[in-house]
């Protein structure tokens, strides 16, 4: 049986986009990531598929419960977890009364060790309005997986978290996965996607635009660097070095003598460095790039707001 | 907090509860003392017996045994008292129950709460039962505190006189938290949900307020059970009592529609 079935479905906001024709399946033990960037409909997915929002069309069955019953719905979440983007808790309420009150209606066993392993059980008595972002964000995900389901939901649950944090939670997940929970990642990251996922779906302006295996992703998009030099330099000087050239900017462009360079590099750092120290730099910035930059790159097409494709 | 052996419905139905009353209880005590303490004040300074109407019904009767320090209790002492109670907490629970329901929905906490396997008629249904709890308790606890404080003074009174002048407009109550419930589903702002409801509650009190001739008083569910009239012997038949509780019960159908098919985010 799979944890997720879902079958075109379409959900919009009056005249507003949310997602259109979406199908997904998630099998037993599986991990599926959804990777898109802001306002790519990740949130809408993720919550149609938990029943918090109403699909306009379309047939989704998690757990084997049809969504369509709304006793069906209920049921359906003593096995499945969510984690949402924002988690919100009455922030006058220590970690350990959201908690307990959790595992009543949860009828919870794991609500004991699951701080302890999450490493927020010294906080536990404390309001949660003292909490930081990864104390929240690590109660929010005891309380998704606090009952022990077989397939555990998660909106964007690395937002807002430090580098130790993320890691701290990709082991989590890693740990949960191995023990048979499924797990439906919705992410802007492309490391997270890669490296937990089995298979990643891309989501882009509301339409799934494509699925492939985890671990065909780049562990991250590269870095965007551009440089000014006064070099005489031209696409050639980097054919050694594996690159993406940007497209909407050309390469080089000339001004006053000097040339400005843009280029997505996924190599190594250090052999960035080396390559780059042989011409006269002005200026230089490196930075990550957006995902939906990175996505661009790779599918060569914008999805314009009404789903139809825009060759970029 | 695990409710023995009963039934999974039932030990989540008194869990989201107890959540509820947690937060409000405070503030519940809160006018429960103030009332309690309004009354005893109230029977302390009331000196003028000639005040003292005659009334027929047998309620009025045994308030008309009540004593103050000086002399018989005056009437209009409980007619006032009992309306500002009944426009108080009326307010109270309408604004509480529309605003907890409107930030709930606004700020993620019910999206949430629903991630338990829980409907969302549950929810609603939790909230209506803890502000009944919520002012039956207050009902209580205002003849606990008022008894008490007369105890160290020289008032006698008739403590269940003292109930029935609180528990009077219950029916009326229990209408003001349907009625914000229905506006705590509509919006996601909290307090422009309180206010609404406040200001709601408010103008159906004063339309019931009206002269019995007045067309528009029909409009009012006091128009057909008035708490405060029955303390001067009006009779209440079962058909009146069905009025505001009919009301109730469609406003709450409304509600659960409206809840059901909204779209948290």
């Amino acid at each position: 049986m799979s944890s997720i079935d879902a079958e075109s479905v379409t959900k919009r906001y009056g005249s507003t986009r949310g997602i259109a024709d979406v199908s997904v399946r998630v099998g037993s033990g599986e991990a599926v990531g959804i990777l898109g960037d802001e306002k790519s409909g990740k949130t809408t997915l993720v919550r149609t598929l938990m029943g918090v929002q109403r699909p306009d069309a379309g047939a989704i069955t998690i757990a084997g419960h049809d969504l369509n019953d709304r006793a069906a719905r209920t049921e359906m979440k003593r096995s499945v977890g969510f984690v949402p983007s924002s988690p919100s808790f009455d922030s006058s309420q220590t970690g350990r009364a959201v908690l307990s009150h959790h595992a009543t209606l949860k009828e919870a066993d794991r609500s004991g060790r699951l701080p302890v392993r999450l490493d927020i059980s010294t906080v536990l008595d404390d309001p949660i309005r003292t909490y930081n972002a990864r104390d929240r964000r690590f109660l929010a995900v005891a309380l998704a997986f606090m009952h022990d389901p077989s397939l555990v939901i998660l909106d964007e649950p690395f937002a807002d978290l430090d580098r130790t944090a993320r890691g701290e939670l990709q082991s989590f997940l890693k740990h949960e996965h191995e023990q048979g929970t499924s797990l439906l990642l919705a992410t802007s990251r492309l490391d997270v996607a890669s490296r937990l996922c089995d298979r990643v779906g891309v989501l882009r302006n509301g339409h799934l635009v494509d699925i492939r295996p985890g671990d065909s992703l780049p562990a991250d998009g590269g870095r965007r660097v551009r440089f000014t030099t006064t070099a005489d330099i031209d696409s050639t000087d980097f054919t050694h070095v594996e690159r993406v050239s940007i497209t909407e900017t050309g390469l080089p462009t000339e001004n006053d003598g000097r040339k400005t360079v843009e280029l997505l590099y996924t190599g190594p750092v250090s052999e960035l460095c080396e390559r780059l120290s042989s011409f006269p730099i002005e200026d230089l910035t490196v930075e990550q790039p957006t995902l939906g930059s990175v996505l661009a790159e790779w599918y060569g097409v914008r999805l314009t707001a009404s789903g139809g494709e825009q060759f970029a | 907090m695990v409710f023995g052996s009963r039934p999974v419905e039932v030990n989540s139905l008194l869990e989201l509860t107890r959540q509820s009353l947690r937060s409000w209880g405070t503030e519940q005590a809160g006018i429960a003392l103030g009332f309690g303490g309004l009354l005893a004040v109230l029977f302390m300074i009331g000196t003028d017996p000639s005040q003292l109407r005659g009334v027929a019904a047998p309620l009025g009767e045994r308030l008309a045994s009540n004593t103050t320090r000086s002399g018989p209790l005056p009437v209009y002492v409980p007619d006032l008292y009992q309306f500002g109670w009944t426009a108080v907490v009326g307010v109270y629970v309408a604004t509480r129950v529309a605003s907890a329901t409107a930030r709930d929905i606004g700020d993620g906490t019910v999206e949430l709460l629903l991630t338990a396997p829980i409907s969302r008629m549950r929810v609603l249904r939790a909230r209506l039962f803890a502000m009944v709890l919520g002012f039956v308790g207050m009902t209580v606890f205002v003849g606990l505190v008022f008894g008490g404080l007369s105890a160290l003074t020289e008032i006698t009174v008739d403590l269940m006189v003292v109930w029935m002048i609180h528990a009077l407009p219950i029916p009326f109550f229990l209408l003001c938290v349907v009625l914000g419930l229905f506006i705590g589903t509509t919006t996601n702002r909290g307090r422009l949900a309180g206010a609404v409801s406040g200001l709601l509650v408010l103008c159906v009190f004063a339309v019931g307020q009206l002269s019995t001739g007045s067309p528009l008083k029909r409009i009012s569910p006091l128009h057909y059970y008035d708490p405060v009239a029955i303390l001067h012997g009006t009779s209440v038949t079962p058909e009146q009592l069905v009025v505001p509780i009919a009301v109730a019960v469609v406003v709450a159908g409304l509600s659960r529609l409206r809840f059901n098919r909204l779209d948290l985010s």
